[in-house]
């Protein structure tokens, strides 16, 4: 095996070297992967892929001064390695290591794991019918509008991970993880020729009914982009995100409450402040509830210990507002001063006040598909190209396209409004939208 | 400049891989193997500590492609799955036949594979492999140290990253080798005032060592009183303006523009509106634009493409009028075109797809001083954040960190960031009025395809005068 041979090298090493491997942790993904490529209904090719990765991080303490020291190197270990080839590239490794002086921190020891991930139901499928069922959810809900709008072309993959971390620590935690993904391209005829919208879902579990879900609103929009007349200049419009540009606005916060961040002053965050206003007199208008979350159901992401071997559990972030717990890397915990909770891969946001009625009640622009969102994770500034919006005058809804959006979310965190709908997202279950009051609305006409 | 080496896995591979094809020919219509071993160093040095690993690149393994009666199928696997030529080539016979019965597969005209041995080494000046971790850290600490002052920019973070890329493609008549090293270092800075951050960054990148860290140790003055200026950035006044393109906002430009849409799976899959336009005006006359691993040196160049197709240099737009896409195997056969060695891979795990490589427009007459003075109000762009192409639709998508204020053909002092641009992509190509004599390439992106597929590629060119709606 593998992994014994790699545990003989370290154990060479250390026994022959004068520099010693304080401590180490070794990951071992084993990956097997079903991939079609369709072109309306045809595949393109059929593919197959069988992936084995060791990543082994290796740290080498010193002292100066009395004062402790942890360097470390991350190296990939090849499966055709023979003993000599893994001796020589941890020998890199460990000379790499003690040329880093960082702060000392200690791995994680060995406990019992919090949460257990859900056995998908992929696991009971063959790889063909694990193919199938995901390709007819697909093509089952797009066959339905058959002649309005259709696929043009749909990627499919469907990864089953074994993952098996171990540390010098004595830990030892298994996990099997499913990841379903698929990114496909509607289209719809227009009076000017043909258009198109592209969208990607993540998945965990053969989930028919969410699947079918993702491609049929699509559909439905690309039909709404045939029709879309170009967007108009606006000023002082509540603009509303929806799904996964709502989740980057949720993202922000979270991302930004991790102890790398604040470590590093990436963050402008701080424990104990109230972080959705950037000034003592700015009164906030929908106080915010975050938690890191290790699992949520249908979501690949999910986790039952992190990329250190800590186990993870729920935990509260903000709380009315107020960061109330820092999560991430346990190292920038413990450099930090605060409590270790691991670094997490999903956040839950609760729902806000305003359902999703209301916040249309009112004039409002609605873009549910731009070119490419982007929302800086440091300065809170984002923008994009809008490819569909709907824009509400007052009187009526109209599907709009053309021009962009921009803003900067740390001036507008203590106005923003939250749905009372929530929904599973990508890494998260938070409000399907958000009201934003303040952006920059770009129109072509 | 002392030359690469081929990775000795790769060599000590090939007897066995040239075996396994061997024994799969005859149970096939064609029949070939990628083999990769690209190993890498990845050096972060951050406020308070420093990491030593490796590359999202790195990788070992190898791809089997076959196709039987037009179909095509593809079988990867990690390198410690073939341990005898023999018995592996029952298994991988087993994988695609399996594959290939697959009722939707679409037929392709039969795969070619005409005859070709051949090898390249690729050389730098100061070799990552050979050099202390520590000095490297030291140069990297050095470069954040010195670009904090902790009252204006109060975090920096420098990276360093290299891939020493190996790969050898073997089918009955093909044996190609090919070995060459990029390098990709930032320097990244965060200014901030109050709770407002702003953040920018610099660049470098080649088919080069660790000579590129130079590049960035001479731009800390530039970039820290950047970071000061956009301190006091203003929002962008909506608008439709003349803007000068630095050469990455350009090459980007030229990248989503025309690059994607002529990407010639595009083509195959009706996705791109660019085929109803070739032979056809799509820009003005000072507007020519290149795709091509052959040609120019930078990281997205090669010898050789991920399914063994020499690389080339395609013209996309001569002087406003589009010619040609660039290709991978399968849609060039299917659509009876020029392959021209665009058929790239982000692992050998993955697909081959039509991939761009080094993207740019070609240099014209103007200097950078007389495209500012020929600006009445428009906005010098430059630090690009992202781009994103529409095939189908024309329409362009281009952020940048930092906008600077033209006015009567002088800078006003104004900044504003962030900047989205925005524009219907013949409509912004017909209004260039100005190209400079500069020549760039940058390669310290990647390029993805929808929103993964990552490849290595550059872009760039010189300044490039336009008008786009800015927001």
């Amino acid at each position: 095996m593998m992994i014994d041979t790699i545990l003989e090298a370290i154990a060479t090493v250390n026994r022959q070297d004068t520099v010693k491997i304080s401590d180490w942790r070794l990951v071992e993904r084993t990956q097997e992967r079903q991939e079609r490529y369709y072109i309306a209904a045809k595949a393109e090719q059929a593919r197959a892929v069988d992936e084995i990765n060791y990543s082994l991080t290796i740290y080498v303490d010193t002292t100066t001064n009395d004062k402790n020291f942890r360097g470390e190197a991350t190296i990939t270990i090849q499966p055709t390695f023979s003993l000599e080839d893994c001796i020589a590239k941890i020998r890199q490794g460990v000379f790499a290591a003690s040329k880093s002086h960082n702060p000392w921190f200690g791995l994680p020891d060995p406990s019992a794991l919090k949460v257990a991930l859900p056995v998908s139901g992929f696991e009971a499928l063959s790889p063909t019918d694990r193919v199938d069922v995901v390709r007819g959810a697909f093509y089952s809900a797009a066959a339905k509008l058959e002649g309005s709008a259709r696929i043009n072309a749909l990627e499919l993959f469907i990864t089953k991970e074994q993952r098996r971390l171990i540390n010098s620590r004595g830990i030892d935690y298994f996990a099997t993880l499913w990841r379903g993904y698929s990114e496909f391209v509607v289209e719809a005829e227009g009076p000017d020729g043909p258009v198109e919208l592209f969208d990607d879902i993540e998945f965990s579990e053969p989930d028919t009914a969410r699947l079918a879900m993702a491609i049929e609103s699509r559909l439905a929009q690309v039909r709404d982009r045939a029709l879309a007349k170009p967007m108009p200049q606006l000023e002082h419009i509540p603009v509303i995100l929806r799904g996964k540009e709502a989740e980057e606005v949720f993202s922000w916060f979270f991302n930004n409450s991790c102890t790398e961040a604040i470590y590093s002053k990436a963050s402008a965050f701080e424990l104990g402040k109230n972080v959705q206003k950037a000034s003592d007199d700015e009164e906030v208008v929908e106080p915010l509830d975050l938690w890191a979350e290790p699992v949520i159901p249908g979501l690949p992401s999910s986790r039952a210990f992190d990329a250190d071997g800590f186990p993870l559990e729920r935990t509260p972030v903000i709380e009315h507002g107020v960061l109330t717990t820092l999560v991430g890397s346990v190292r920038h915990a413990d450099w930090l001063g605060v409590p270790r909770r691991g670094s997490f891969p999903l956040f839950s946001v609760s729902p806000g006040s305003m359902s999703l009625e209301t916040m249309h009640a009112a004039p409002y622009l609605e873009p549910v598909m731009f070119s490419d969102f982007q929302l800086d994770s440091v300065t809170g500034d984002f923008g994009a190209e809008v490819r569909l919006a709907y824009y509400f005058d007052g009187n009526s809804v109209v599907p709009v396209r053309g021009g962009s959006i921009s803003g900067s979310l740390g001036a507008m965190r203590a106005s923003m409004r939250r749905s009372s709908e929530t929904a599973t997202a990508t890494i998260s279950r938070c409000p399907v939208a958000v009201m934003l009051q303040g952006a920059t609305v770009t129109g072509i006409r | 400049m002392p030359q690469r080496t081929h990775s000795p896995f790769l060599l000590a591979s090939r007897p066995m891989l040239a075996g396994i094809i061997a024994e799969l020919k005859p149970h096939f219509d064609y029949i070939s193997v990628l083999a990769t071993d690209d190993r890498g160093l990845s050096y972060l040095a951050l406020p308070g500590e420093t990491r030593t690993a490796e590359p999202m690149w790195v990788q070992r393994g190898f791809v089997f492609r076959a196709q039987r009666g037009g179909k095509v199928a593809e079988y990867a696997c990690a390198s410690g799955s073939v341990a005898q030529a023999t018995k592996a080539a029952a298994e991988i016979r087993a994988r695609l036949e399996a594959l290939l019965t697959d009722p939707t597969l679409i037929s392709f005209p039969q795969i070619p594979d005409e005859p070709a041995t051949s090898e390249y080494l690729g050389e730098i000046e100061e070799d990552p492999f050979h050099a202390d971790p520590e000095s490297i850290l030291a140069r990297l600490t050095a470069l954040r140290e010195k670009l904090t002052d902790g009252k204006v920019v109060v975090m920096a973070q420098s990276r360093y990253e290299c891939v020493d890329v190996s790969r050898l493609f073997l089918s009955p008549n093909r044996s190609l080798l090919q070995s060459f090293l990029w390098s990709q270092a930032y320097l990244f800075g965060v200014a901030r005032r109050g709770q407002m951050s702003k953040m920018s960054y610099r660049p470098a990148s080649g088919r080069k060592g660790l000579e590129i860290l130079r590049q960035l140790e001479t731009s800390v003055p530039e970039l820290a009183q950047e970071l000061s200026d956009l301190l006091e950035a203003e929002p962008m006044v909506p608008g439709e303006y003349e803007v000068i393109l630095d050469p990455d906002m350009a090459g980007t430009l030229a990248h989503e523009a025309f690059g994607h849409g002529v990407e010639t799976d595009m083509f195959f899959k009706k996705r791109a509106r660019a085929v109803e336009y070739l032979g056809k005006r799509v820009g003005s006359d000072l507007v020519t634009m290149y795709d091509g691993a052959a040609g120019v040196d930078q990281t997205g160049s090669y010898l050789f493409d991920d399914e063994g197709v020499f690389s080339s240099k395609t013209c996309v737009i001569d002087r406003g009028i589009l010619k040609g896409g660039i290709s991978d195997t399968l849609s060039a056969l299917a659509l009876n075109i020029p392959m021209t060695g665009n058929g790239r891979r982000e692992a050998y795990s993955h697909k081959a797809y039509a991939r761009m490589t080094n993207t740019y427009f070609a240099p014209g007459t103007s200097t950078l001083d007389e495209m500012i003075a020929s600006v009445k109000h428009g906005w010098k762009l430059s630090q690009l954040n992202s781009g994103m192409e529409d095939p189908r639709n024309w329409g362009i998508q281009l952020i940048c960190m930092v906008g600077r204020e033209i006015k009567d053909g002088k800078f006003t002092g104004r900044v504003a960031s962030p900047v989205v641009c925005s524009g219907y992509v013949p409509d912004v190509l017909s209004a260039v009025s100005m190209v400079s004599d500069d020549f760039e390439l940058g390669g310290s992106g990647a390029c993805g395809k929808g929103h993964k597929e990552y490849a290595k590629v550059s872009s760039g060119g010189p300044y490039v005068k336009t008008r786009m709606r800015l927001g």
